[in-house]
């Protein structure tokens, strides 16, 4: 697909964009398209730069090369940089920065009568979404004195009621758990219209299945994957990004005539590459059984919900899998594979 | 209400008892005092006809001043406040140390200097077209609008730092009111609220600070209400009577206390933190030519005229050797009183922020708004109760404890903002690690705060660099300041002596300051990138 296409579908795309701070690269040729209508998820892990990307986007910071496009129009590069105000978007801060000369109506007011919204148009708007962020009871109340998940709730009624067409969530879910967090996420995903972009932040794992519909992998300042959900998680491009994504057994097999061939068992690929490559398995995809002589050595075995994951040494390879029977270290057990594994072509 | 572990923390009886004491110290050369001049219940019924129709007009008059000071330091200082916002960092730490320098200069030596320059601007062809047959310069130098905006040239610093430090904690915010909120919306629910505070403390220090003064408006000629207690404490059995008419500031402390207990809570000493594209670049602009003319009216000035008056530098430098002596023991005299501020204020401050009293800014403020020479009064009594007892060296002490005394408030005030600074959570962890209060004291808080109390020390020590209220008292025989030198000079000595120390008064905190903040990095700590 080429560029232009990709902005005529995206809501928010990065061309090339490189961002400093002092020597240290931030970002590094970054490019990155938002589809709109979906969440899209930055996910990596701490430091990736996943924040500033959010920054950048929303105008508060200017980038060192490149361009970003909101809705098709050029609103950030090296020698421009759009007033974030006039970008129409709304950014949920990690740690909300909700302003605490404020009560909850007056935030949402005050924001409505700075992007001019007549009076009655007003009352009605914030009716709205007082109900349906159920901070009906919490008007009157100081950020002071709200939960993490009611400001949490206040600071995502906030971003909206800008009807955004960028909705930017940083770390959205970071610091709350329980039913509250259950909660967060059915309103995050009402967030979601067809003429609007979110792009959220994390880097927890489920919060990628929880929130998102296309996925964007951020290692150490560079984007190396990304589209929908199941294509990056079954596709993924390199061992690090395997890694992120759950992957815990990796082994190098042997592709010859459309086959992955390994000791754990032959499966059909399609795929034209002959010779050898990286094979990743989920913990979930090895099944273990008690054997005195096993080839394979239990290292450590943590319990789990209902399963126990065992950290298992296999000749020079360090194994994960998840059994329903615990064992003890030192423990000789055998395994077998049940999945095909996915290929990582980037480390061919 | 909640508790939180450091109330627990807080509750220590020792703590308390050692808090109460060092009150108490602060406390009794007053008391003391008070007691010593107490002239019995008649005298003492009749002694309230003080406040006679004289004493409330200077009252007034004082007032008057204060209110004129506080107006023109808010104009001055909004303009550099809005520069700063628009200049970079380092920049920005330019123009911090910068506004430091008219905090370093005795308000009766910008005074004097601007009675030269207005005299020699009338002197002159083009000022006497313009303002002798008006007399308009003259006329409003002289008057208490213009000792207010004397003042105000050398107290505005005070609302510009306060205000860059109000809105240190204020960066998430304003960035979510960038993206938000219009411009005004910004200034109005955003900033304001942090300003506001901010304002009110500034308003209130240079408030005092404009009571407190006597030695500009006598130098100006006109009356002040600090004049008319300075000269009844000058005849011994109008102490009683001193000590009353001290009780409207006494009163207005109190209630300013109670007013501003919950303010100061946005403050916070961390620098250079608010994003770069806060204001419009036309605004910044016209701010930074504003903040040119700042610095020109408050420090070019007044150097400028030191400078022409001294004439050439070979006298400079003899009086730099003549007056040498005199030069390093001010040096000591303001950074010692200013360490006795600090740190005492520091430990006193070092336990939970949240479960402080209002008691103690209610002391503090008071004895800050008290005149300097009632608590020199204080002490010279104390002193005198002990005259064949003291050891050498005890004369500089007491004045080092009556500069301690008059100004605590400033050490408290820096106490509370450095270990808001250094964070309420991460002290309660602190407290959780099995180490000795001096360990904790030597391994951790000091690392961490070394830099933030040297700034701290500084700040304090430019005010009383130019102290005369209590040095004049306290000092000891042949002890005497510089800025005492200075006040003497101004009205007995000769024109080129006297600039020629109002330039060494000017310039050596500058230099010492500028100096110290190289040294350490400038002001390198706690910056949020």
């Amino acid at each position: 697909m080429t560029d232009t296409n990709m902005a005529v579908q995206t809501g928010v795309s990065m061309r090339n964009v490189m961002f400093k701070r002092g020597e240290r690269d931030i970002l590094r040729q970054m490019d990155l398209y938002a589809t709109m209508g979906g969440i899209t998820v930055l996910f990596g892990p701490s430091g990736a730069g996943k924040t500033t990307c959010l920054r950048l986007i929303a105008g508060l910071e200017t980038p060192d090369a490149g361009c970003i496009f909101i809705n098709r129009k050029e609103v950030s590069s090296v020698d421009k940089c759009q007033h974030p105000a006039k970008r129409r978007i709304g950014y949920c801060f990690q740690d909300d920065a909700l302003w605490p000369a404020l009560t909850v109506v007056k935030h949402l007011s005050v924001t409505l009568k700075s992007y001019m919204v007549d009076a009655s148009q007003r009352r009605m708007k914030i009716d709205d979404l007082l109900h349906r962020f159920g901070l009906v009871d919490l008007a009157n109340r100081y950020p002071a004195n709200l939960s993490g998940g009611e400001r949490k709730r206040l600071a995502l009624a906030r971003a909206l009621a800008v009807e955004p067409d960028v909705l930017l969530l940083d770390e959205p879910l970071s610091s709350i758990d329980g039913p509250a967090r259950n909660e967060l996420i059915t309103y995050l995903r009402q967030c979601k219209a067809s003429n609007r972009t979110v792009v959220a932040v994390t880097h927890q794992l489920d919060e990628v299945y929880a929130l998102g519909d296309y996925l964007a992998i951020l290692i150490e300042g560079n984007l190396v994957q990304q589209g929908l959900i199941r294509d990056v998680v079954l596709n993924p491009q390199t061992r690090q990004a395997a890694l992120l994504l759950g992957y815990r057994n990796f082994f190098l097999v042997k592709i010859e005539n459309g086959m992955i061939i390994s000791e754990f068992g032959r499966w059909p690929v399609e795929d034209d590459y002959n010779g050898l490559a990286l094979a990743a398995w989920f913990a979930e995809d090895f099944v273990a059984a008690s054997d005195a002589d096993g080839p394979a050595q239990v290292e450590s075995c943590r319990p789990e919900t209902r399963r126990y994951r065992i950290g298992l040494s296999y000749g020079n390879n360090l194994f994960e899998l998840l059994s329903d029977a615990a064992f003890q270290p030192g423990e000789k057990i055998s395994f077998r594979v049940e999945q095909r594994p996915v290929i990582i072509k980037g480390d061919r | 209400m909640s508790r939180t572990y450091a109330h627990y923390l807080s509750i220590s009886r020792t703590g308390a008892l050692v808090r109460a004491l060092f009150c108490m110290i602060l406390l009794l050369p007053i008391i003391l005092l008070g007691v010593s001049a107490y002239p019995g219940w008649d005298a003492f019924l009749m002694s309230w006809q003080v406040f006679d129709r004289i004493a409330l007009y200077r009252l007034s008059g004082s007032i008057i001043l204060a209110c004129w000071t506080i107006f023109f330091s808010w104009l001055l200082a909004f303009p550099v406040y809005a520069a700063y916002l628009g200049l970079s960092k380092r920049r920005r730490q330019w123009l911090l140390l910068l506004s430091l320098a008219p905090l370093s200069y005795p308000p009766f030596g910008a005074a004097s200097a601007w009675m030269t320059v207005i005299s020699y601007i009338e002197q002159s062809g083009a000022g006497r077209l313009l303002f002798e047959k008006r007399g308009m310069a003259s006329q409003f130098l002289y008057s208490q609008a213009g000792c207010g905006w004397i003042l105000a040239l050398c107290f505005w610093p005070i609302v510009f730092l306060l205000l860059v430090l109000s809105a240190q904690p204020m960066r998430r915010h304003v960035e979510a009111a960038q993206i938000y909120l219009s411009r005004w919306s910004m200034v109005r629910y955003v900033l304001w609220p942090a300003w506001r505070e901010s304002l009110l403390i500034a308003s209130m220090v240079i408030g005092c600070l404009c009571m407190l003064q006597f030695e500009t408006p006598s130098l100006m000629q006109l009356r002040s209400y600090p004049e008319e207690i300075f000269m009844r404490f000058s005849i011994p059995e109008n102490e009683w009577k001193a000590l009353l008419l001290c009780l409207p500031y006494v009163a207005t402390a109190f209630v300013l206390a109670f007013a501003l207990r919950r303010a100061g809570r946005c403050i916070d000493s961390r620098v250079t933190d608010l994003p770069f594209s806060t204001l419009p670049p036309l605004v910044v602009r016209i701010s930074l030519c504003i903040s040119f003319m700042v610095f020109l009216l408050s420090i070019l000035i007044p150097l400028t005229a030191l400078i022409l008056y001294v004439g050439s530098s070979g006298i400079l430098f003899q009086l730099i050797v003549d007056h040498n002596g005199r030069l390093w023991r001010s040096v000591f005299y303001a950074l010692a009183g200013a360490t006795l501020i600090v740190l005492p204020g520091i430990l006193y401050t070092s336990k939970s922020s949240r479960v402080r009293s209002v008691a103690a800014p209610a002391l503090f403020t008071a004895l800050f708004a008290c005149p300097g020479i009632l608590i020199a009064a204080g002490w010279l009594r104390l002193r005198g109760y002990w005259p064949g007892m003291l050891p050498p060296g005890v004369g500089v002490a007491s004045m080092l404890g009556a500069y301690a005394t008059h100004r605590m408030l400033l050490g408290y005030g820096a106490g509370v903002l450095l270990w808001r600074t250094y964070g309420e959570r991460q002290r309660e962890f602190d407290a959780l690690i099995p180490l000795s209060w001096i360990t904790r004291l030597l391994r951790l808080y000091i690392p961490s705060l070394v830099r933030p109390v040297v700034v701290a020390i500084i700040l304090t020590s430019l005010l009383i660099w130019g102290d005369v209220a209590i040095t004049i008292l306290l000092h000891p025989p042949g002890g005497d300041s510089l800025a005492i030198e200075y006040f003497n000079l101004l009205h007995y000595g000769s024109e080129t002596r006297t600039a020629a120390i109002g330039f060494l008064m000017l310039f050596t905190p500058v230099v010492f300051i500028g100096i110290v903040f190289l040294l350490m990095g400038f002001g390198g700590y706690n910056q949020n990138d």
